[in-house]
C-alpha cells in the first residue's frame, strides 16, 4: 500500500500541469502581497500628505487670526470679550502646530509608541471610567461610534502601547485614531462607506499579511483552488476517454486500498498545496517588511447575553457586551488547526462530490455554491460551513451575532472531523456503487459472454 | 461558417454542462424570490426598529433635558427641548403611519422627521443620521411623492424592476461572471486534451474561422444564460410579487447625487452585461487557446477577473481597463466613467483579443 501510495504521489509531483498550476498560484500569490503593499504605501503616503495639507491649514488660520486680532485690536481697544477670546485661542495654537508638526515626524520615522499615546489620548482623553455615557460622545459626521467600538479601541491602544506593536497601514488623522471597526458599527449610507474605507487595514510584514488575508477568506478560497487541481485523480481516470482504472483493476490490488491510496495521495497534495500558499504570503512579507510583532492585538468577542423574552428579542449590548484580546500568534495557532480540519473536510466533500457528477467545472461550480449558502444560513454549532470563516469563528463574531456560544474553535474541529469521516464514508460508498459496481458489472458480463 | 456556428452552438446547448449551468442560474433567482417573499414582514419591523431607536434616543434627551430644567432654567435647553418634543411627535407619526402601511403618509411624515431633526441637531440635540444622509432621503421621499410610488426595501423587494436590479447586483458581477466561464470557458480546453482538436484541424476550415466559430457559439451560450437571467428575474415579480404601471420609473439615486429611474438603469445593465460577457469569453477563448488545459485556464482566468477586479477597487480604477466594468450594478450606479466610453473599451478590447487569439493559434501546431 505504501509503495501505490509513494506511486500515486510520484505521478502528482511528475505531473507538468500541477507544477504549471502551483507556479500560477505562487505568482498569483506574489501579485496580491505587491498589490496589498502598494495600496499600504499609498495609505501611508496620504496620511502624512493630509497631515502635511492639515498643518499648512492651520498654519495659515493662524496667521489669519493674527491679522483678525490686530485688526480687532485697533477697532476695539483690546477691551471686547472678542479680543481676549481671540487672544487665548490664539495662544493655543502654537501647541497645536507642535503637535501636527510632531506626528509627521513620527509617522515618518516609524515612532509607533508616540502614534499609540497620541491615540489612547484621543479615546481617554473624554473617557470617564464611572460614567458610560461619555463612551456616546464620538461621532463620524453626525453619526454615533458605538461605545462598543470605543471600549475595545481604548483597550487595543493600550495594549498596543504597553507592547511597543507596529500597527497596519491605515487612514490616521493625527486628531482621530486608527479606528478598529465592530459589529456593533451601525453606520447607514456614505457614512458607512466612509467607516469602511477608514478602517481598512494594511498589512505588509509577514504576520500581519497572513492575519488580513484570513480575514479576506483567503484560505478557503485557497482550499478549493487545490480541490480543482488535486481532487480529480479518480475521475480522470474515469472519464468517457481515459481508462485508467481498467489498469489498476486489472492488477492484485484490493480496490478498497486503492481508494485510500486515491483519497490519500490527493490529500496529502492538497493539504501541501495550501499550507504552501500560506506560506508564500508570509515569506513575501518577511523578505520585504519583516516578521511582524507575535503579539499583535487580535481583538475576539466574547458574546452577548440573549433577552429572557426570547430569541426574537436578542439584541446586542454596545455598554456591557465582554471581549478581551490574544496575541496574534495564539490566532495563528487556532487557525493553521482549524485550516488543515477545514481543508480535509472540503476536500473530502468535493471528492465524494465528483465521483458522482464526474465533470471537475460543475463539481467545483456546486462545491462553491453550497459552501456559500451554506456560510450564509444561520450559523450552527453542527453546520460545517458554520466554519469556513475561520477569522469569525476565532474572534467570535459568528457566535456573538447568532448569540450561540456554541460555535467555538474546539467544536468546529469536532464537526469538521465528524462530517469529514462521513463523507469520506459516503465517498467510499459511491466509489464502491458507482465506479466499481459499473466496472463489476462490465467485466461479469464480458467473462459471461467469452465463457459462453 | 454559418453551419459550422450553428453545429457547434447545438453542441454545446445540448450538453448537460449548460443545462445545468441554467437550471443553477434558475434556482438561485428562484431562491432569492422565495426569501423575499418571505422576508416582506421583516421590512416593516426593521422600519419600525430603526425610527423607534431615533425615538427612544429623542425621548432619553428629552427627559434629561426636562430634570435640569426643573433645576434651572437654561434658555438653550429649553429650546432643545422644545424642538425635542416636536420631533418626537413626528416619530410617533411616522410610527404609526408605518403600522397602517400608509405610504404616502409615511414619505411625508419622515420628510418632516429629517426637517425637525436639522432643527434639533442645530439647537444641539442628537440625531444619529448624517445631513448628507438626510438629505438624501428627503430627495428620494419627495421624487418618491412626485411619482406616486411607494418606498421600497433595495434588498427585500419583490417589485419587478428592483427585484431585477438585485439579480443583476448579484449575479452579473465577478462571482457570477467567473461562474458563467467556470462553465463554459473550458470546453476549449477539453477539447485540446481529449484530442477532438486533432479531428477537427484536418477538416477543410481555416484556424482563423475556428476561433471564429468557437467564440461566437460560446458567446451564443453566453447569451442565452444573460437572457434567462433576465427574463427570470423580471418573470417572477411580475406573475407572484408586486408589478404595476409605474414599476420602471422607480428612482435610484446615482454617485453624483442625480435619479435615474429603473427603466434607464435596466437598459444599461443589459448593454453593460451583453458586452461585458463578449470581453469575457473572448478572454476565456485567448487563454484556452493558448494554454490548452482546463485546470490552467481555470486558474489563469480566476486570476485575471479577480487581480482585475481588485487592481481597479483598490489601486486605480482607470476607465481603459476593462476589469472595471465587471459590476454592472456599481458600474450604472457609482462609476464616473461614461456608458459611451465604457463600451467602446469593452468591444473595442474585445476585437483586440480575438484577432490575437487568432494569431496565436494560426501559428502554433497542434
Amino acid at each position: 500500500m505504501i509503495k501505490l501510495y509513494s506511486f500515486e504521489c510520484k505521478k502528482i509531483f511528475k505531473n507538468k500541469i500541477t507544477w504549471v498550476a502551483v507556479i500560477l498560484s505562487i505568482i498569483a500569490v506574489i501579485g496580491l502581497y505587491y498589490l496589498n503593499y502598494t495600496v499600504a504605501e499609498n495609505v501611508r503616503q496620504g496620511n502624512i500628505t493630509l497631515a502635511k495639507n492639515n498643518l499648512i491649514a492651520f498654519q495659515n488660520m493662524k496667521e489669519e487670526l493674527e491679522l483678525e486680532l490686530e485688526r480687532k485690536k485697533a477697532e476695539e481697544n483690546g477691551n471686547s470679550e472678542n479680543v481676549q477670546a481671540l487672544e487665548a485661542y490664539l495662544k493655543q495654537m502654537p501647541e497645536g502646530i507642535i503637535k501636527r508638526e510632531r506626528f509627521i515626524q513620527n509617522y515618518e520615522q516609524g515612532n509607533w509608541q508616540e502614534i499609540h499615546k497620541n491615540n489612547l489620548a484621543h479615546f481617554s482623553g473624554h473617557l470617564n471610567p464611572e460614567f458610560n455615557m461619555d463612551l456616546l460622545s464620538y461621532y463620524i459626521d453626525e453619526q454615533n461610534i458605538s461605545p462598543f467600538t470605543i471600549r475595545a479601541n481604548l483597550e487595543e491602544k493600550e495594549w498596543m502601547l504597553a507592547k511597543d506593536i507596529e500597527p497596519f497601514s491605515q487612514v490616521t488623522h493625527y486628531f482621530g485614531s486608527a479606528y478598529l471597526p465592530t459589529i456593533h458599527d451601525q453606520f447607514t449610507g456614505k457614512v458607512s462607506e466612509r467607516w469602511e474605507s477608514e478602517t481598512n487595514r494594511y498589512g505588509t510584514q509577514g504576520l500581519y499579511f497572513i492575519y488580513q488575508m484570513i480575514q479576506a477568506l483567503y484560505i478557503p478560497i485557497v482550499i478549493l483552488i487545490g480541490c480543482f487541481i488535486f481532487g480529480n485523480n479518480i475521475s480522470t481516470e474515469n472519464s468517457k476517454k481515459k481508462k485508467g482504472l481498467y489498469f489498476y483493476f486489472v492488477q492484485p490490488i484490493n480496490r478498497g486500498k486503492f481508494f485510500a491510496v486515491k483519497y490519500f495521495s490527493g490529500l496529502t497534495s492538497i493539504l501541501g498545496f495550501v499550507l504552501l500558499l500560506v506560506l508564500v504570503p508570509f515569506l513575501c512579507g518577511f523578505f520585504i517588511d519583516g516578521l511582524g510583532s507575535l503579539q499583535y492585538p487580535v481583538f475576539v468577542y466574547e458574546g452577548s447575553k440573549p433577552s429572557s423574552l426570547g430569541p426574537m428579542y436578542n439584541r446586542l449590548n454596545p455598554l456591557e457586551d465582554p471581549f478581551h484580546f490574544i496575541d496574534l500568534i495564539d490566532y495563528l495557532g487556532q487557525a493553521f488547526v482549524l485550516t488543515v480540519v477545514l481543508t480535509i473536510f472540503l476536500y473530502s466533500f468535493y471528492y465524494t462530490l465528483i465521483l458522482l457528477v464526474k465533470n471537475p467545472s460543475v463539481t467545483m461550480i456546486i462545491v462553491t455554491l453550497v459552501t456559500y449558502v451554506g456560510i450564509s444560513l444561520t450559523p450552527t454549532r453542527f453546520n460545517p460551513f458554520t466554519y469556513v470563516d475561520i477569522h469569525k469563528v476565532l474572534n467570535g463574531e459568528t457566535a456573538t451575532l447568532a448569540f450561540n456560544p456554541s460555535i467555538t474553535f474546539l467544536n468546529g474541529i469536532i464537526t469538521l472531523i465528524f462530517f469529514t469521516c462521513l463523507l469520506s464514508a459516503i465517498g467510499y460508498l459511491v466509489y464502491n456503487k458507482v465506479i466499481i459496481g459499473n466496472r463489476g458489472t462490465l467485466f461479469t458480463l464480458k467473462n459471461k459472454k467469452s465463457v459462453g | 461558417m454559418m453551419k459550422l456556428i450553428l453545429f457547434e452552438f447545438k453542441k454545446m446547448i445540448r450538453t448537460k454542462l449548460v443545462a445545468f449551468l441554467l437550471l443553477v442560474t434558475v434556482a438561485i433567482i428562484i431562491g432569492l424570490f422565495v426569501r423575499n417573499v418571505i422576508q416582506q414582514d421583516v421590512i416593516q419591523k426593521e422600519k419600525v426598529e430603526q425610527f423607534s431607536e431615533y425615538l427612544k434616543d429623542v425621548v432619553r434627551q428629552n427627559m434629561t433635558d426636562i430634570k435640569v430644567l426643573e433645576q434651572e432654567a437654561d434658555s438653550e435647553i429649553q429650546v432643545r427641548l422644545d424642538k425635542g418634543n416636536e420631533l418626537s411627535a413626528e416619530l410617533n407619526k411616522l410610527l404609526t403611519a408605518i403600522e397602517q402601511k400608509d405610504w404616502q403618509q409615511e414619505l411625508q411624515t419622515e420628510i418632516n422627521v429629517y426637517n425637525l431633526a436639522t432643527d434639533y441637531i442645530q439647537s444641539k440635540g442628537n440625531f444619529n443620521v448624517s445631513a448628507e444622509e438626510r438629505e438624501i432621503r428627503m430627495k428620494l421621499n419627495q421624487e418618491l411623492l412626485n411619482l406616486g410610488l411607494p418606498k421600497e426595501n433595495f434588498d427585500l423587494s419583490i417589485q419587478t424592476s428592483l427585484f431585477m436590479k438585485k439579480i443583476v447586483s448579484i449575479l452579473l458581477t465577478v462571482g457570477g461572471f467567473l461562474f458563467l466561464l467556470l462553465a463554459l470557458g473550458t470546453v476549449i480546453a477539453k477539447e485540446f486534451e481529449g484530442g477532438n482538436i486533432k479531428l477537427v484541424y484536418t477538416l477543410p476550415i481555416s484556424r482563423r474561422k475556428y476561433v471564429i466559430v468557437k467564440f461566437v457559439s460560446i458567446l451564443a451560450v453566453s447569451y442565452v444564460w444573460l437572457l434567462t437571467v433576465f427574463i427570470v428575474a423580471y418573470l417572477l415579480p411580475f406573475l407572484f410579487g408586486h408589478h404595476y404601471e409605474k414599476s420602471f420609473t422607480y428612482p435610484l439615486l446615482n454617485e453624483q447625487g442625480d435619479f435615474i429611474n429603473t427603466s434607464t438603469y435596466m437598459n444599461e445593465a443589459i448593454v453593460y452585461s451583453v458586452c461585458f460577457v463578449t470581453f469575457a469569453v473572448t478572454i476565456s477563448v485567448l487563454v484556452s487557446f493558448l494554454v490548452r488545459n482546463t485546470v490552467i485556464s481555470f486558474l489563469l482566468i480566476f486570476g485575471l477577473f479577480i487581480g482585475g477586479y481588485l487592481v481597479t477597487n483598490q489601486l486605480f480604477d482607470s476607465m481603459w481597463i476593462p476589469f472595471a466594468y465587471q459590476n454592472v450594478d456599481d458600474v450604472i450606479l457609482t462609476s464616473l466613467h461614461s456608458f459611451s466610453s465604457g463600451i467602446s473599451v469593452l468591444i473595442g478590447s474585445a476585437i483586440l483579443l480575438l484577432v490575437l487569439t487568432m494569431e496565436i493559434n494560426r501559428k502554433r501546431g497542434v
